[in-house]
């Protein structure tokens, strides 16, 4: 099956998220980040199997940290986004601005 | 006090159970570092308690979220009888053991995430069973089982003094150092003094009372345990005149002092001296109790360490390689035969009585303890007993399944091993919630139990906790899924395959059913019997008479500092001027004074006895113990203790008057029966008294206690610095305390008091543990009632819908309602008649058992029995009236058509 061409509205988020924060994203940093921006709340089992999904998907890279004795010795996950990923936030950004087009005058307050 | 924050560590238990449930490596490292460093942040911002709860929340969410997802990836179509693999009908090879476990693991997985309703409640009732035993357990093994935390603690060993009348008392300082001389078979031989009085500290900061103690220079090492910073002490700090030295609890250094380490070595000022501060002891260091300076026992120094038969010290010793208690207390009777011939006026009859020291902490709690785990028991019982019942219903609707799997050629073990597996994962479900919920539940018993239950602070989940419930889940998946899964293996094949079928079959599944609910409601009964007679128990003791009156009474424990006043003269017009200072006070109406309130325990025995019939022989001499308090002249009065015969102790018993004793009722009755006790004359401490007054019986030990031989000597004649204050006021006692402790410091500013509190609460808490016992069984028995009540409501809803063909046309031949509910109520009901009959015979033989925790109720209590069948009869009927409803709501035209 070929893959979704847009990306959803918690991908987008999360990629953006990461985006964002450069080089300190991470789990807790995203989902602080998406409550902080737009008041927008991940449950962390959602944030993580979403992550999960993107990288499957090849939009975003991990690497492992160095371990924390703040984090039990263990490493964090720190999250980029790919070229993919890039393209397809772009892909589904132009998308939105295509349909937004000529109807400011209606949306707007 | 507060631990560094890097050390705290979120609950092992969910970190484990999110580790099991995210996929290995890179994802769970991460995730798992992430919760632990918010975790972190959370604890610090507001609490542990707090910060464990949120992570309880996210490891359940996420480990949701993951094995939601590992679970749907092999999705089937729903419709499908899933075939066991492995067992194929096309015959392909057998897979290995542990496949077979697997598969059969995912099949129950997939199967219950289909029927959530029967995993659920099987999961929730297991946990309610498995969870209460947990905390039992945990409790026992905390408190009772693990070992001390001395250095190999099974060599330590209690002594006691024995004697023919007491078995159990303190031995004299004197005695001793004789024994530790003698007795070599001890590699070394402690002790402490009985009381710890409290001391006042002066100097960096605001005067502070502290508990003390004193002990022998070897006490520490004895136990294993070296001081923290500096030393313990020396040897020669036991002789007489030896420089005042000090040895500090880390837990009053750190509070008082900042933890400063140069404290070692300098001067602290305690009761107006100075003492060296020579060690520090470890953080968390206690024998008995909490005690924040120890003191080196000296010879020829004050009241305490001087004359045999004053008996102040506890001894504790460690026995030497390879000896065992009875070699040991061999080798103290030879010494304490010497010393009865070397002392006869003082030693006669006595000796020494060893016991590991293990059994001395724990042992009374053991008893109580095993009880309330062998109830709590019965409730898992139950919930096994519950789940079976409901495996038994879900087998029916799958004996189409099962028929169709043994018809296609797998063997009867294999379709077992498949059902006992589905067993065992709802076990271990229920066991892991069990613990989630164990966990809340020690939080609460650590709240709320009685303090008086040792070292409950350490209650804690551990090892041998986590593999107890391993393997009482276990246990338990085998209790309630063997008979289901033999049963539902052992069908008829043919009989099964037709359609509709089941109705061959369940007869004696139904039977078996009934007796699991019978077995239900005989051992709720039997926990209802006993949380019953517990809550008469605890009645009874709140209706004690204690021998006093408490209401309006407020205590309040008062030190007078040493340095300030030290001849008895002074200490007399001390205390005189704060009595009258403290009854100025509006709405005191009396003030009275003595070394040792009643219930709380404790107090000293002194031998005593008449002067006109001395002891003619050592066991005689024993006899003659009995409990002794210094007491001032308002304290029966205030008390509202009643003299009975002659007069109470009255001012002019001071130093110089003549020597006079009140004795208690039931002292007079054991020394002077049948006799007039008054003007009688007794020896104590080589003096002699005479006995001027009787006062009433007073429950010095406890509600629970008899009441002991007990003599009030005038606290004027002996002038103690340390008294504990009575006052009884004429309105509400707590808004009075304010002015009280004004009055105090009115006189002397440096007076601490402590202790200060109103005597019903005293009281109250003198009943923590019979209250807590209460609370606890009465919630296993709340607990039964409502799983046996739903067990007998899930029989009787199967009963109608098994013989809704038979009630339909029954109804249409016109059956009246009344005929068709009392059919289903009184079969329910039968099954409970059998069920409380058999539990009465049950809480008979089982009272014995908690006899031991009762008071003034027997253990066959008619009332109790009684009260128990009814409320099971009521709670029962209730149960029966949906199914008999459903019953009489039977279309019988349905019914007909269906046919």
């Amino acid at each position: 099956m070929k893959k979704p061409v847009y990306l959803g509205e918690l991908e987008q988020m999360v990629l953006l998220a990461i985006l964002q924060l450069g080089d300190d994203a991470y789990g807790t940093s995203v989902m602080e980040e998406l409550q902080r921006r737009v008041h927008r709340r991940v449950s962390r089992g959602a944030m993580y199997v979403t992550l999960d999904r993107l990288e499957d998907k090849g939009l975003l890279t991990s690497r492992l940290g160095s371990p924390t004795p703040r984090r039990g010795g263990r490493p964090k996950r720190y999250l980029n986004v790919s070229t993919a990923g890039v393209a397809a936030l772009r892909r589904s950004r132009s998308a939105w601005m295509r349909l937004w087009e000529g109807l400011d005058a209606i949306l707007e307050p | 006090m507060n631990t560094p924050a890097e050390d705290r560590k979120p609950p092992r238990i969910a970190t484990a159970l999110l580790g099991a449930a995210l996929p290995p490596g890179a994802v769970r490292e991460s995730v798992l570092g992430d919760l632990h460093e918010t975790y972190l942040e959370r604890a610090e911002a507001r609490s542990s308690t707090a910060a464990a709860v949120w992570y309880w929340g996210q490891v359940l969410a996420v480990a949701f979220r993951y094995t939601g997802r590992r679970w749907r990836r092999p999705r089937r179509r729903r419709d499908a009888i899933p075939v066991l693999p492995g067992h194929d009908p096309w015959g392909t090879p057998k897979g290995s053991t542990m496949s077979n476990i697997m598969k059969d693991v995912r099949f129950a997985a997939r199967l219950f995430i289909r029927t959530p309703g029967f995993t659920l409640a099987s999961v929730l009732v297991l946990a309610l069973g498995i969870g209460a035993v947990t905390i039992m357990f945990s409790t026992l093994n905390s408190v009772v089982l693990r070992p001390l935390p001395f250095e190999d603690p099974d060599q330590l060993v209690w002594v006691w003094g024995r004697s023919e009348a007491l078995q159990s008392n303190s031995i004299s300082a004197l005695d001793y150092w004789d024994y530790r001389d003698e007795a070599d078979r001890f590699e070394s031989l402690g002790a402490v003094l009985v009381f710890a009085p409290r001391v006042i500290v002066i100097g960096e900061g605001e005067p502070e009372q502290v508990p003390s103690t004193t002990v022998s220079y070897n006490f520490f090492s004895m136990l294993g345990v070296t001081p923290y910073l500096g030393r313990a002490f020396r040897p020669d700090e036991e002789s007489a005149g030896a420089p005042n030295v000090v040895v500090m609890s880390y837990a009053f250094w750190q509070r008082r002092y900042g933890g400063r380490p140069d404290l070692v070595g300098s001067p602290v000022v305690v009761n107006g001296e100075p003492y060296e501060v020579v060690g520090i002891m470890p953080p968390g260091f206690e024998f008995q109790r909490a005690i924040d300076l120890w003191f080196p026992m000296q010879h020829d120094a004050g009241f305490f360490t001087q004359g045999r038969g004053n008996n102040n010290f506890n001894l504790v010793g460690r026995l030497g390689p390879g000896v065992s208690i009875a070699q040991a207390q061999s080798q103290v009777d030879l010494i304490a035969r010497r010393l009865e011939e070397t002392y006869p006026e003082t030693n006669n009859g006595w000796s020494l009585r060893l016991e590991p020291l293990h059994e001395r902490f724990v042992g009374g709690a053991r008893t109580s303890l095993v009880i309330l785990l062998g109830l709590v028991g019965l409730v898992l019982v139950i919930a096994c007993a519950n789940v079976a019942s409901l495996s038994l219903a879900r087998a029916m609707t799958r004996n189409t399944e099962v028929a169709l799997r043994l018809s296609l050629g797998a063997t009867r073990a294999r379709v077992i091993s498949q059902l006992l597996t589905e067993s065992v994962l709802v076990a271990l479900a229920g066991g892991a919630l069990g613990l989630v919920a164990a966990t809340f539940g020690i939080g609460a018993l650590k709240a709320f139990g009685p303090d008086n239950l040792p070292r409950l602070e350490t209650v804690a989940i551990d090892g041998t906790v986590l593999t107890f419930t391993f393997i009482l889940s276990l246990t338990a998946s085998l209790a309630f899924g063997i008979v289901p899964a033999l049963r539902g293996t052992g069908i008829a094949l043919a009989e099964t395959l037709k359609v509709g079928g089941t109705r061959g079959t369940s007869r004696g599944r139904a039977g078996f059913r009934n007796v699991l609910v019978v077995g239900q409601v005989a051992l709720s009964i039997m926990l209802m019997v006993a949380s019953g007679l517990l809550i008469q128990s605890y009645r009874r003791l709140q209706n004690v008479d204690a021998g006093f009156v408490t209401e309006k009474v407020v205590h309040a424990e008062v030190q007078l500092p040493p340095w300030k006043y030290s001849s008895s003269s002074q200490i007399e017009q001390a205390w005189s001027e704060l009595h009258d200072r403290i009854r100025a006070v509006s709405g005191v109406v009396s003030v009275g004074a003595i070394d040792q309130v009643p219930i709380r325990g404790g107090g000293t025995y002194n031998t005593v006895y008449p002067v006109d019939r001395p002891p003619a022989t050592p066991a005689e001499r024993a006899q003659y113990a009995a409990q002794r308090r210094f007491a001032s002249d308002d304290y029966f009065a205030t008390m509202g203790i009643p003299i009975l015969a002659g007069r109470p102790l009255e001012p002019t018993d001071r130093v110089g008057s003549p020597n006079v004793l009140v004795i208690s009722n039931t002292m007079a009755q054991d020394y002077f029966p049948g006799e007039n006790p008054l003007g009688k004359e007794l020896a104590l401490w080589d003096r002699r008294f005479q006995v001027v007054g009787v006062a009433g019986d007073v429950r010095e030990f406890g509600l629970g206690a008899d009441f002991p031989r007990l003599f009030y000597v005038s606290s004027r004649q002996v002038a103690p610095d340390h008294m504990e204050l009575l006052i009884r006021t004429a309105g509400d006692p707590l808004s009075i305390m304010g002015p009280i402790r004004e009055a105090i410091w009115a006189f002397d500013g440096q007076i601490p008091v402590s202790g200060f509190e109103p005597m019903d609460a005293r009281v109250s808490a003198s009943l923590a543990q019979p209250r807590f016992q209460m609370f606890l069984v009465g919630s296993f028995a709340v607990i039964a009632l409502v799983l046996a009540s739903t067990g007998l409501y899930g029989v009787l809803a199967f009963f109608v819908r098994e013989r809704t063909r038979e009630l339909g046309i029954r109804v249409a031949l016109g059956a009246r309602p009344g005929t068709v509910i009392g059919l289903v109520v009184r079969r329910g009901m039968a099954l409970v008649a059998v069920g409380i009959g058999a539990g009465l015979l049950g809480g008979l033989a089982f009272g014995r058992v908690i006899e031991s925790l009762l008071f003034g109720v027997a253990a066959r209590d008619t009332g109790t029995f009684a009260g128990v069948s009814v409320t099971m009869a009521v709670v029962a009927l209730v149960a029966c009236v949906a199914p008999a409803l459903r019953a009489v709501r039977i279309d019988p035209q349905e019914v007909l058509r269906a046919e």
